[in-house]
Formats: C-alpha cells, sequence, structure tokens
C-alpha cells in the first residue's frame, strides 16, 4: 500500500483527537504514535500534523501548554477539550458509519 | 459564528507573531529529535539531516499551511488595512482633528438637541396605548378660555359620557407635613378619584394603587408616593410600604410608590383618594379639578369631543347660572403635557438640520481637498502596482476608521452638551426626566456620523478607482492649478454653508432681540434682594381676626428684624403662581351691565401697608394704604394706572367707589372699597404680557388665608429668606411654609424658557458660522496656492500687489455674497415660521437681516485676508524659475 498524504486528508483530524483521547501529548509523539500504530502507513510529511495541531486548536477541540517532555526539553504538549472529545466521538461514529458502508460495498463486489 | 470561537480566532491573531516563533520551534525540535533518531540508526550526520528533512516535509509551506488553518489571512489583510489607515491618518493629523472636532461639535449638538426634543416631542407617554389618554377641560364659550372641571360637572360627564373607558379626576390638594429637615411643609397632592391609576394603566412600583372602596368616607386615609418625592423626602426606602405617615395631623398608610416616570402632574407629589364631600356634589362654579380619560376602543379624538360636547350642552341647558356658557374640550394627553415649549423645540430640531448639512459640507469639502492633495499618493501607489480596488479599499477602511471615531466623539459630545440643556433647560420643561444620553441618541451620533464621513469619502474614493476623474479634478501637471471642475464643487459646498449659516444668524437674531426686549421691559417692581416666603393659614387660623393678625405680627417681627429694611406681604406675588384668590368680578356704580354681558375679572391682591414699598411699586397720586385703614374702617382700594385707563378714562378716580363680588362678597354683599390713589403697573403673569387692570385691598380689611410674606435687606436674598422662615416660626411654630423663593428667581425663571431656546439657537448659529468661515478659508487658500503660478504670471505681466490682493478679497467675497444672497431667499420664509416665538420684533426685521449679512460679510472677508496676502506677496521671480 502506498502511504499517499490524500488518503490521510480528512481523516487527520480524526486520528490526532484519538491520539490525545488517551492523554495529553506533544506533535513528535502524536507522530510516532501515528507512525508504529499505523504499522508506517501514516509515515509522510510528519510535519503535517503542525498546521493540524493549530486548526484543531482555532477551533477550541484541543488546547496546548508548554511542559518539559520526557527528554527534558520544553514542548507544548496538546490535551483534548471538552468539546474536542464531543468531536472526537461525533468523528468516530462518522468513520464507523462510513468504514462499514465501504466493507458493505467491497462485500458485495 | 459563536462569539467564543470568534474570540479564540482574535487571541490568535493578536499573537500571531508569537505563534509563528512557537511553531518555528516546534517544528525545529521535531526536525532535531528525527535526525537524532537517524544518527541513533547509524546514518553519518548530514545523511540523517537530509532524511529528517525529507520525512518532515518543507516547512515553509507548512507555515503558510498552519496560518491558513488559523483562519487568518483575511482578518490579518483587514487589520493590516485598518493599521495602515489608522497610519495615514495619524502621520498626518491635521485632516482628521479638524474632521472629528466638526463631526464632535456639530453631531454632537444634533444628537444632544435630537436626545432632547426626541424624549419630550416625539417619544409617546410612558403609558400603556398612549394615543388613547386624553385630559377634558371645561371651555367657557363666553371667554373663549379653557378652565378646571367644576366638581358636579364631573360627575355628570362620568356619568353620562359614552366615549370613554373611564374618565378620572385629580384635585390639587397641599397635605401638611412634618418634615424631618426643614420643619413644617407642603407637599404636592392629587385627591384621586377611583380608577385614576387604571385610566393611566400605570402598575405601581411598590405596593398597590387604591381600591374602589378608599373613596368612600372613613376609608380613605391611605397614600401612595411619587418617585421623586419618595426619593426626596421618604430618603427611598424600599420597605416603606405600609408605614403610617401624618398628613394634615391624620395617620395615612403607605401603600404604594410609583414609578420613576409617572408624573401626573409630577412625580414629586403624593396621591391619596379623594372623598367626595356633600357640597362639592352641587358644586358648578368652582371649577379646580383635572380631568383625565382613556377613549373606549375604536373611539376616535373627535368623536368622544363631540359626545363630551353634547352633554356639555345638556347641562348648560339644565344649569343655566352656572352652565350656560360652559362647554368641553379634549386634548390629548401628549398635546397637554408638552404644551407651549412644542413651537419652540420644533423650532430647534430644524435647526439641527441646517447645522447638519453644515457639517457634512464642511466634511466633505475636507475630503475633496485631501483626496485631491493625495492624487500623486494614488499615483505613485497605483505605478507600484496596487490595483483600483485596493486603493479604493483603503480609503474605505481610513473613512470606516474616521467615521467610527467621530461616532464615539460626537456621542460623547452629546452627553456633555446634554448635561448642559438639562441644566439650562427650564425646571417645568414637560418630561424632563426622561432626557438621557441613551441608545437612540448613541445611535443618532453614530449613524449620523458614519454616513457624514462616508457618503463625503465617496468622492475621494470615485477620484482613486477612476483615473480620468482623477485628471479632471486633479492638479494639471506642474502647474498645479486647481482644475475648474473641483473649484466650482468646492465654492457649492462654502455657498450652502454660508447661506445656512445666514438664516441660522437670523433666527438667533431675532430670538435674542425679543429677549433683550423682553428682559427690558420695566416690571414695574424692584425684585433685587427680595425674598418671599408663602404661608398657607386656612386650616391652622380660625376667622379673620386670627388670620388678620397672625400676618401682622409676622410683618412687625421681622421689620424689627437687624438688617431687614423692607417687609409686607401679599394674597399674590408678581411673575409667581397664584397661592389664592385672585381675581373677582368688576361692577363700577353708574355703569350698569346688560343682562347678557358677564361682569369683568379683575386682579386683586390683598397686601399689609408695607408691601408696596418692599416691592417698590410707586403711587402715581391719591395716598397709601395707611394705619388708618383697620378693619372697622371704611374699605379702600389702590388701582393701577391700567385700571384707570380702561374704567375710568376721564374721571377723578381719588374718592370713586367701585364693586367687587365673587371670593371677596360677603353673604352675597358685594365688597365696595373706595379709591383712596394709583399705583403703577405691574406685570404680574409674565414679562411679556402687557400689565392688566389690578386693584389692591388692604390686610386686615380683607382677612385672607394666602400669604406670601416679602422682605428685602442689607443681607443677601438667602440671608432674608432665612430671616423670614424665622419670624414665621416664632410667631407660630407648627404652620407649614408652602414655598419660597427670590423675586430674582422669578423674574429669571419667567424668561428661562425664552433664554434656554435663545442660547441653544445662538450656539448653532456660532457653530455654523465658524464651520462657514472655515470653508470660505479652506477654498480660498486652496485655490489661491493652486494659482500661485497664475498670480505669479500676472505680477509678471505688471499687475500691482493691490490688484492681486483684491482680486481675490473679491472671488471670496463673491462666495460669501452668493451664499448671502440665497440665505436672505431662504431666511425670509423660515422668520415666519418663528413668528410665534418673537416679541415686539417683526419676523423681516432689517437690523437682523443686515447685521446678519455683515457679520457673514466680515467672516468671509477675513477668512479671505490671508490667502490673499499670500497671492500678493507671489513673486514673477520664483514662478519662472519653478517653470
Amino acid at each position: 500500500m502506498t502511504p499517499a498524504p490524500d488518503r490521510l486528508h480528512g481523516h487527520l483530524d480524526l486520528l490526532i483527537l484519538s491520539s490525545l483521547a488517551g492523554g495529553p501529548m506533544h506533535g513528535w509523539a502524536i507522530a510516532q504514535r501515528l507512525r508504529v500504530l499505523s504499522e508506517s502507513v501514516f509515515e509522510v510529511g510528519q510535519g503535517s500534523i503542525y498546521p493540524a495541531l493549530r486548526r484543531l486548536e482555532a477551533a477550541g477541540w484541543i488546547r496546548a501548554r508548554v511542559a518539559v517532555s520526557e527528554a527534558g526539553r520544553r514542548a507544548r504538549f496538546y490535551s483534548l477539550t471538552k468539546t474536542g472529545r464531543r468531536r472526537l466521538e461525533a468523528e468516530r461514529a462518522d468513520w464507523a458509519g462510513f468504514a462499514a458502508a465501504v466493507q458493505r460495498v467491497l462485500d458485495g463486489a | 459564528m459563536s462569539v467564543l470561537p470568534l474570540l479564540r480566532q482574535f487571541r490568535l491573531l493578536l499573537g500571531g507573531r508569537r505563534a509563528e516563533r512557537e511553531l518555528d520551534a516546534e517544528m525545529r525540535e521535531h526536525l532535531d529529535l528525527l535526525e537524532t533518531q537517524y544518527r541513533g540508526q547509524g546514518l553519518d550526520p548530514r545523511e540523517a539531516r537530509r532524511r529528517a528533512r525529507v520525512e518532515f516535509g518543507s516547512r515553509e509551506p507548512l507555515r503558510a499551511d498552519a496560518r491558513e488553518a488559523r483562519g487568518l489571512m483575511r482578518t490579518r489583510e483587514l487589520v493590516r488595512d485598518l493599521l495602515f489607515g489608522a497610519r495615514v491618518l495619524v502621520r498626518r493629523p491635521g485632516f482628521p482633528a479638524v474632521a472629528l472636532l466638526t463631526l464632535g461639535v456639530g453631531v454632537g449638538g444634533a444628537a444632544a438637541i435630537y436626545g432632547a426634543t426626541e424624549g419630550i416631542l416625539l417619544s409617546p407617554l410612558p403609558y400603556a396605548e398612549p394615543g388613547r389618554l386624553v385630559a377634558a377641560w371645561q371651555f367657557d364659550h363666553a371667554s373663549g378660555e379653557r378652565q378646571e372641571v367644576s366638581p358636579a360637572n364631573f360627575l355628570d360627564w362620568r356619568e353620562r359620557a359614552t366615549a370613554f373607558e373611564a374618565l378620572t379626576a385629580v384635585e390639587p390638594y397641599g397635605f401638611d407635613w412634618m418634615s424631618p429637615e426643614d420643619g413644617p411643609i407642603a407637599l404636592e397632592t392629587g385627591l384621586v378619584y377611583e380608577g385614576f391609576f387604571d385610566v393611566f394603566r400605570a402598575p405601581p412600583l411598590f405596593g398597590r394603587t387604591f381600591l374602589p372602596e378608599e373613596n368612600q368616607p372613613g376609608r380613605g386615609n391611605v397614600a401612595i408616593l411619587g418617585y421623586g418625592l419618595w426619593r426626596s423626602r421618604f430618603g427611598g426606602d424600599p420597605d416603606i410600604v405600609g408605614r403610617v405617615v401624618t398628613f394634615d395631623g391624620e395617620p395615612y398608610t403607605i401603600v404604594g410608590v410609583m414609578r420613576e416616570d409617572f408624573a401626573v402632574p409630577t412625580n414629586e407629589v403624593v396621591w391619596a383618594p379623594k372623598v367626595l364631600q356633600g357640597w362639592e356634589e352641587r358644586s358648578r362654579t368652582s371649577n379646580f379639578y383635572a380631568v383625565f380619560g382613556r377613549l373606549a376602543p375604536g373611539v376616535a379624538l373627535g368623536q368622544a369631543a363631540a359626545d363630551l360636547d353634547g352633554v356639555a350642552a345638556a347641562l348648560a341647558v339644565a344649569y343655566p347660572t352656572a352652565n350656560a356658557s360652559i362647554g368641553a374640550a379634549l386634548i390629548p394627553l401628549h398635546d397637554q403635557i408638552v404644551g407651549g415649549i412644542r413651537s419652540a423645540l420644533w423650532l430647534l430640531l430644524g435647526a439641527v438640520i441646517l447645522v447638519l448639512v453644515v457639517v457634512v459640507a464642511s466634511v466633505a469639502s475636507l475630503q475633496l481637498a485631501r483626496a485631491v492633495g493625495r492624487t500623486p499618493e494614488f499615483t505613485l501607489r497605483t505605478a507600484l502596482g496596487a490595483g483600483p480596488g485596493r486603493i479604493a479599499r483603503h480609503l474605505a477602511v481610513e473613512n470606516l476608521l474616521l467615521g467610527a471615531a467621530g461616532a464615539v466623539v460626537s456621542f460623547l459630545a452629546a452627553r456633555v452638551m446634554l448635561d448642559g440643556i438639562r441644566a439650562l433647560a427650564p425646571a417645568d420643561l414637560p418630561r424632563i426626566a426622561e432626557i438621557r444620553a441613551d441608545g437612540d441618541v448613541l445611535g443618532f451620533a453614530a449613524a449620523v456620523s458614519l454616513l457624514a464621513v462616508l457618503a463625503t469619502g465617496l468622492a475621494p474614493v470615485l477620484l482613486a478607482a477612476n483615473p480620468s476623474l482623477q485628471r479632471s479634478l486633479g492638479p494639471g501637471g506642474r502647474g498645479q492649478t486647481a482644475s475648474p471642475l473641483l473649484r466650482r464643487a468646492l465654492a457649492a459646498l462654502v455657498v450652502v454653508q454660508v447661506s445656512l449659516t445666514f438664516v441660522l444668524l437670523v433666527g438667533s437674531g431675532l430670538l435674542l432681540r425679543s429677549f433683550v426686549a423682553v428682559v427690558s421691559q420695566p416690571t414695574g417692581f424692584r425684585s433685587d434682594g427680595v425674598a418671599v416666603v408663602t404661608v398657607h393659614t386656612w386650616s391652622y387660623l380660625d376667622g379673620g381676626p386670627a388670620r388678620a393678625g397672625f400676618a401682622r405680627d409676622v410683618v412687625e417681627r421681622l421689620s424689627g428684624m437687624p438688617g431687614i429694611t423692607a417687609a409686607g406681604v401679599a394674597s399674590g406675588i408678581p411673575l409667581m403662581e397664584a397661592i389664592g384668590a385672585d381675581f373677582a368680578p368688576l361692577t363700577l356704580p353708574g355703569a350698569p351691565l346688560r343682562a347678557d354681558q358677564n361682569p369683568p375679572l379683575v386682579r386683586f391682591t390683598v397686601v399689609s401697608p408695607g408691601l408696596l414699598d418692599t416691592l417698590g411699586i410707586p403711587l402715581r397720586s391719591g395716598r397709601p394704604f395707611d394705619s388708618r385703614d383697620r378693619a372697622d374702617s371704611l374699605p379702600v382700594t389702590l388701582v393701577n394706572e391700567r385700571f384707570v385707563d380702561r374704567y375710568l378714562p376721564d374721571r377723578e378716580p381719588v374718592g370713586r367707589r367701585i364693586s367687587l363680588g365673587g371670593s371677596l362678597a360677603t353673604n352675597g354683599e358685594p365688597l365696595n372699597p373706595e379709591i383712596v390713589g394709583v399705583v403703577g403697573d405691574v406685570r404680574n403673569v409674565a414679562l411679556h404680557e402687557a400689565p392688566a387692570p389690578a386693584v389692591y385691598l388692604v390686610h386686615p380689611q380683607v382677612p385672607t388665608g394666602a400669604n406670601a410674606f416679602i422682605a428685602r435687606g442689607v443681607g443677601s436674598a438667602e440671608v432674608v429668606l432665612s430671616q423670614v422662615r424665622r419670624a414665621i416660626a416664632e410667631v407660630h411654630a407648627s404652620i407649614p411654609i408652602h414655598g419660597e423663593t427670590t423675586m430674582e428667581a422669578l423674574v429669571a425663571a419667567s424668561v428661562r424658557e425664552r433664554r434656554f431656546v435663545l442660547v441653544l439657537l445662538g450656539g448653532f448659529a456660532a457653530l455654523a458660522l465658524s464651520l462657514a468661515s472655515a470653508g470660505i478659508f479652506g477654498l480660498m487658500a486652496f485655490v489661491a496656492a493652486g494659482s500661485a503660478k497664475e498670480y505669479g504670471i500676472r505680477r509678471a505681466l505688471g499687475a500691482e500687489r493691490a490688484e492681486l490682493l483684491t482680486l481675490v478679497l473679491r472671488r471670496g467675497l463673491a462666495l460669501a455674497g452668493a451664499g448671502i444672497l440665497i440665505g436672505v431667499a431662504t431666511a425670509v420664509p423660515a422668520a415666519r415660521l418663528v413668528e410665534g416665538l418673537l416679541f415686539e420684533v417683526a419676523p423681516l426685521d432689517l437690523p437682523v437681516f443686515g447685521l446678519a449679512g455683515l457679520t457673514l460679510a466680515a467672516a468671509g472677508a477675513a477668512a479671505v485676508l490671508v490667502p490673499a496676502l499670500r497671492a500678493a506677496r507671489a513673486s514673477p521671480v520664483e514662478v519662472l524659475r519653478v517653470e
């Protein structure tokens, strides 16, 4: 499977939000988590999560706090806001519906 | 979009630069980590960095992405435009400062007047369905006057008229009350009929209104406080309901407090239920009720008036002795309340419009001149790649900024000026408490400022967007001669300003001459340092001798006080509202009336012998009142000169007898005093009303309960006031003071409305004059600067300096002259509109028109002088060198 940014487009929000569901993380950790969990399928342009993080922040779904990371560096830690949590649930349901529909079409073929 | 995300965006926007730095740091961190990771895998540093870069992707588009993600590009562009606009305005503050000053004073003043007039004239009364509320009066067809309603007539009206949902009446009264601060005083009181508050549909602030049974005998000891009285005399106590207060020596329970805006007749009163007295049911000759009604649904004013007229006509037939000439008059409540000042306020509202036009013309010429001055800037920016749209947008944003600032400035100015108006306004200006710098005023100031700036800013925008227009309006190349089209546009604006200023000057001039005429009328009395304290003794002293004795004792005590130079007592004071009966029907022996004739009513005043001296009313012939005039001696009278002119034109008045009826009659027998002297005329009603026939009676012969003690002393009127109060208290400790004032205050109050209108209109005229002068100056300076080359050439061709001076002066004065001519044509019909406000001045008063023209011409000449001198100094050499 070709790792393609296009495929990611539109789902990155969901992936970031779900990564943060477990607790605050900084950008690097989010990128690493996406890479590991997706078994490197998403390993493209790790930098592209930063614009996404800004967008989510502007939308009020996540908020950033500066803290010291495990490596002893100061980093921005992102966490879900209350509206972000609701948004995550909505996006999850959306995705589940969409995936199921795609699956049904594929199964029918 | 809800507020919260907007706020967040705004915060991010403000922190834009910091956000960018943080993003950079964060991405660098990420790259470092990637690099470290690759190095850990054994790659050499350079390769590790390359791989990290590749994996991360290019940073610049990401940055842009992030900015875009924050949705800020557009907002930021707007902010940049705003900042640019602000910078342009601040860098050359002359234009915005002058524009804001013009807007602040002009629009602010207009908004203040609008606020005042809107509150009084235009906004509906604060009652439910106010259009159905009316005031009902008796109308005397014989005298052509409307009058209060007699009790029996009101009862019949209420019973028979069908056009009303309800009719109610209030009897003016005064409760005696022991004030904790001021001792015994009389509170303005309204004794109200059943349903009084329901007619206005006015709910109380606290407590309740009266119950129907409280108008029954024995149940009426309850009272409702007006808001103003509650605040001023009862400390605004919210727990006042249920408290028992002593009025007229009897306990009254406060059952409610009305809202601030319930003011019938004012909110400084106490209301109590009217308990009908037996005699009132039959009384048709004394009329003292104020009657209010609410029209039944769907009934027009005309129908209701016809209905009430029918009832009154039936009563006229049934009770011919009292009611023969008595009809009814209905007046919409709003008209009644606004009453006399209406025409003055409409005049001011008209002046507001004129001033606004002058202000807009000023701002427009400023804008035009500035836009033309900026043509090189626009040209440069166009050359640098700014499209016409971009420049137009910049100008629009600039104007928006200026308009918004103008809105703020003019609102603040309006607030200050409204305070001034309130301070200046006559105390009895109706609905004065409702005047506030509220949303309406703010809206007015904001709308007018924004509209004025944006509308006049349109021309420069058009100019900027349209290069061909730029060429035809702009300076013609190096020669810098202002284009004829622009000159004509600016000249037209100046002419408009001058002509409207002329109209305002004429209006103010007419009012000023009227004011001077009014205040220079001889009043007929001395007012300097004279103090007046009124006391009613009816319910405290029984019988004529006791009342006369009280009055005499107070005057004697007062006269003996140190510093008092003259003292007296009267049953009425010039320019003050009546405190007791003051008119009586007059018959002259030997001049019998025809059967269908009513005897004329003549003003009478009962005075102590020293009163005429105290007021400085001169004796023309005969003798003054003195100690010979005792209660048991022959009744005597003094009459004024007008009385002699009217009733005894060609006979010797002294020694004749006259006959006075009405309240002066005892047991149906009129009082027949002998005229012992003639005194000077006094303006009793108002300074602008000619003195009417009047007679004076002497105190011990006509006992009265209405006492106005008057004294003059060496101290100030305030010191004398306190002495009069002390004298009264020393003679009778518990008698309430009804009111106190000074003669100077009465004189000032009588011209206060006139002064109010004059000062406001005069202020407008002065403002317009300065704007018009500035307009002429600005235009001539602009034209002169643009014509420097022309003047230089003229000089080179042999023109003298004086010729150039007169050339420019002539041009400027031609503008002023054109404006004045148009102004005359406008002012002639406008002056006729204000005729009702004038006194002893004709609307087409030549001196006023002439002076207004001269003022404008002088202002125009002064404004044009500097540019003219500059033109005269034009040096031919310099012009040629520039060429």
